[in-house]
C-alpha cells in the first residue's frame, strides 16, 4: 500500500500508554473523501490523529500520508495537512490577523487573502487577540488557518463540539465544499454521529482502542439493525448474536449485523426490526462487555 | 485561492526555522520586555555593592529571557500546536537554541553596559567607592559571564525537551543547586568562583586572552552542541 491512490494509510498501528492501548488500527482514507473516525470518550480518536500529524511516537505499525512515511518525511507531510486540535490553542496575547501571519511562513501554499477573506466569512475579528475569543472562535480561527493553505488533508480533532448549530451546519457544508474538487480528504473525529449522517462518505469505529470497523457509511446503515422484542428471545444461543442489548421490563432492544441467522433461529412476528442508524451503533456497542460483540474489521 | 500549489519537497532541512524565530518574538509580549527591563534595572540598587549578586542578577536576566517562550508555550499549551506545523523537530530545537544565544548576549550587552552607566553612579553608596575593577570591565569577567549563560543554556534546554517546562525546570534547579554547592565547597561559596572558580582569570593568564577566548569559545561551542544533540534525541522521542 502508500500509494498514491490512498491520502492516508494507517496499518497496525499500535500505541501503548499506561492504562490504555490503541492495538492493530488498520484504515486507508481514498483522496476526494470525508472519513468520520467515532468511539466513545477515551476510545482512541484523538490519539490516532495524534500519531499521525507525530506528536505522538508509534509503538508499531505505519503511517504513510500522500504515500510519505508520516515520521521520516515529517515537513513534507504536514506542510500538505490541516488540522484543527480539539482544544485550540495559540499563543493568547496575539491578534486573529497577527497569529495568521505567524503561521503563513510554514506554509509554501499560505493565501493571505483566503486567510483574512475566511476570517471575515467566520466572523472573526483580525484585531482581537485570540485570549479573548471563546473556544468555539478559537475552533473557527483553526479552521481558518486550516483551510488556508490548500491542504490535501484535514485533521480535525471534534471540531463541531465548541460550535453553535448555525456555524456547524455551515462547517459540514464547507467541508463537502471542499472535498468537491477531488484533491483534499477529510478525517475528523466526533461524537455527533448526526454529523456523519450528513456528509461521512467512511466511517471508522474505535471502540476501547480496537478498530470496530471501518467501511463506508452506506455498509454500516445496511449491515446494522435494532431488533425488540420480548426478554425471553434471549436464549442462549440467540444473545451472542447482538453486538449490544438493552434490557427492561417489557422486552429487549438490541443492535445485530447478523440478521439472518437471527431470522433462521427466531420468528419473524416475535421481534421488530428496524435499521440502525450510527448513534445506534456507538450507543448499543459501548453497552456491552466483550462477550457477543461479532464486529469484523471491513477496511482491508 | 490562487496558483498552483507549491510543496515542500520531501528530506532533511530547515525549513520553518525563520518562522518559529519570528513566532518567538512575536509572542514575547512589549508589555512583559518593558516589565523584564524595568525589573532589571530597579534591582540594581539592591544588589549593585555586592559585585557577584549584581553578576547573578545578569546572569538571572539571561535565565528570564531565555525561558519566557517556553514557559509562554507552557502556559498557553501551544506545544502541540507548534509542533503540527510542517517544522521538524530538530528545527524547533535548533531555533530555541538561536533563541536563547540571543537572548544570553542582549543579557550580556545589558549586564556590560548597566554595569558602565550605574557603577560611578551606585559606587558613591560605597565608603571609599570600589577597590577592584569590575567585573563587567574585565576581559574575564565578560568572559566568565557567557561562559555561566552557556552552561545555563546547555543544562536547562535538554532538561526542557525530554521533560516540559513544569518538571524539566525543576530537574535544572535541583541538578544547578547541585553543582554549585558541589563546586563552591572549596572556594568558601563564593558564587562565581563556585561555578568557574578562577579558571577564566588563570587561563587568560597563562595562555593569553586571545588563545582563553578560544579555548572558550570552543569549549562553549563544544557544551551548546552536545546539548542541542541531546535535546534533539529527547525531544523527538517525547509524546506530546
Amino acid at each position: 500500500m502508500g500509494s498514491m491512490e490512498t491520502v492516508l494509510d494507517v496499518r497496525d498501528v499500535t500505541k501503548v500508554y499506561e492504562g490504555f492501548t490503541l492495538r492493530d488500527v488498520s484504515f486507508s482514507l481514498p483522496p476526494g473523501y470525508i472519513m468520520g473516525l467515532i468511539g466513545h470518550n477515551g476510545a482512541g480518536k484523538t490519539t490516532l490523529l495524534s500519531l499521525i500529524l507525530g506528536l505522538v511516537r508509534l509503538d508499531a505499525g505505519e503511517i504513510r500520508v500522500f504515500g510519505l512515511d508520516h515520521r521520516r518525511e515529517e515537513v513534507a507531510v504536514r506542510s500538505r495537512i490541516g488540522f484543527v486540535h480539539e482544544v485550540p490553542t495559540f499563543f493568547s496575547s496575539l491578534s486573529v490577523a497577527r497569529a495568521g501571519a505567524v503561521v503563513a511562513p510554514f506554509y509554501p501554499t499560505w493565501d493571505e487573502a483566503g486567510f483574512r477573506e475566511l476570517a471575515r466569512e467566520f466572523g472573526l475579528d483580525p484585531g482581537k487577540k485570540l485570549g479573548s475569543l471563546s473556544q468555539g472562535m478559537r475552533t473557527r480561527f483553526a479552521l481558518a488557518v486550516a483551510l488556508s493553505h490548500r491542504a490535501e488533508l484535514l485533521l480535525l480533532d471534534e471540531p463541531s463540539s465548541g460550535l453553535d448549530p448555525a456555524f456547524r451546519r455551515d462547517l459540514l457544508e464547507r467541508l463537502s465544499g471542499v472535498i468537491e474538487g477531488g484533491k483534499t480528504s477529510v478525517l475528523f473525529s466526533t461524537h455527533i454521529t448526526s454529523d456523519l449522517d450528513r456528509i461521512a462518505d467512511f466511517v471508522t469505529f474505535l471502540r476501547r482502542g480496537r478498530l470496530m470497523f471501518s467501511t463506508t457509511r452506506e455498509d454500516v446503515l445496511e449491515r446494522w439493525f435494532l431488533v425488540k422484542g420480548g426478554s425471553e428471545l434471549l436464549s442462549g444461543d440467540v444473545r451472542p448474536l447482538f453486538a449490544g442489548v438493552v434490557s427492561g421490563e417489557y422486552g429487549f432492544t438490541g443492535l445485530t449485523e447478523n440478521l439472518p441467522e437471527l431470522r433462521a433461529r427466531v420468528a419473524e412476528e416475535a421481534m421488530v426490526v428496524e435499521r440502525a442508524t450510527l448513534e445506534d451503533v456507538v450507543f448499543y456497542t459501548g453497552r456491552t462487555g466483550e462477550e457477543g460483540m461479532t464486529l469484523h474489521d471491513r477496511s482491508s | 485561492m490562487t496558483a498552483q500549489a507549491e510543496t515542500v519537497k520531501p528530506g532533511r532541512s530547515f525549513h520553518g526555522l525563520s518562522g518559529v524565530l519570528r513566532k518567538d518574538w512575536a509572542v514575547f509580549i512589549p508589555r512583559d520586555r518593558f516589565l523584564v527591563a524595568l525589573i532589571y534595572l530597579l534591582a540594581h540598587p539592591m544588589v549593585f555593592p555586592v559585585e557577584e549578586a549584581f553578576f547573578w542578577l545578569g546572569i538571572g536576566l539571561a535565565g528570564a529571557l531565555v525561558a519566557y517562550v517556553p514557559t509562554m508555550e507552557w502556559h498557553q499549551e501551544t506545544d502541540r500546536m507548534l509542533n503540527s506545523l510542517p517544522v521538524r523537530r530538530a528545527t524547533v530545537v535548533f531555533s530555541r537554541y538561536l533563541s536563547s544565544v540571543i537572548a544570553c548576549i542582549v543579557a550580556g550587552v545589558a549586564w556590560v553596559s548597566t554595569g558602565h552607566l550605574l557603577a560611578p553612579l551606585l559606587d558613591t553608596l560605597l565608603e571609599g567607592g570600589r577597590a577592584t575593577p569590575g567585573m563587567w570591565t574585565t576581559f574575564g569577567g565578560v568572559l566568565t559571564f557567557f561562559l555561566m549563560a552557556c552552561l545555563l543554556v546547555s543544562l536547562f534546554l535538554p532538561l526542557y525537551f525530554r521533560l516540559g517546562m513544569g518538571r524539566g525546570t525543576l530537574a535544572f534547579v535541583g541538578l544547578s543547586f547541585g553543582l554549585l554547592v558541589l563546586a563552591s565547597l572549596p572556594s568558601g561559596l563564593s558564587l562565581p568562583a563556585a561555578a568557574l572558580g578562577t579558571f577564566v582569570e588563570t587561563l587568560s593568564t597563562e595562555v593569553g586572552p586571545g588563545w582563553a577566548l578560544f579555548v572558550i569559545l570552543g569549549g562553549m561551542g563544544a557544551a551548546l552542541t552536545f546539548s542541542g544533540r541531546l535535546s534533539v534525541r529527547w525531544f523527538e522521542r517525547r509524546d506530546l
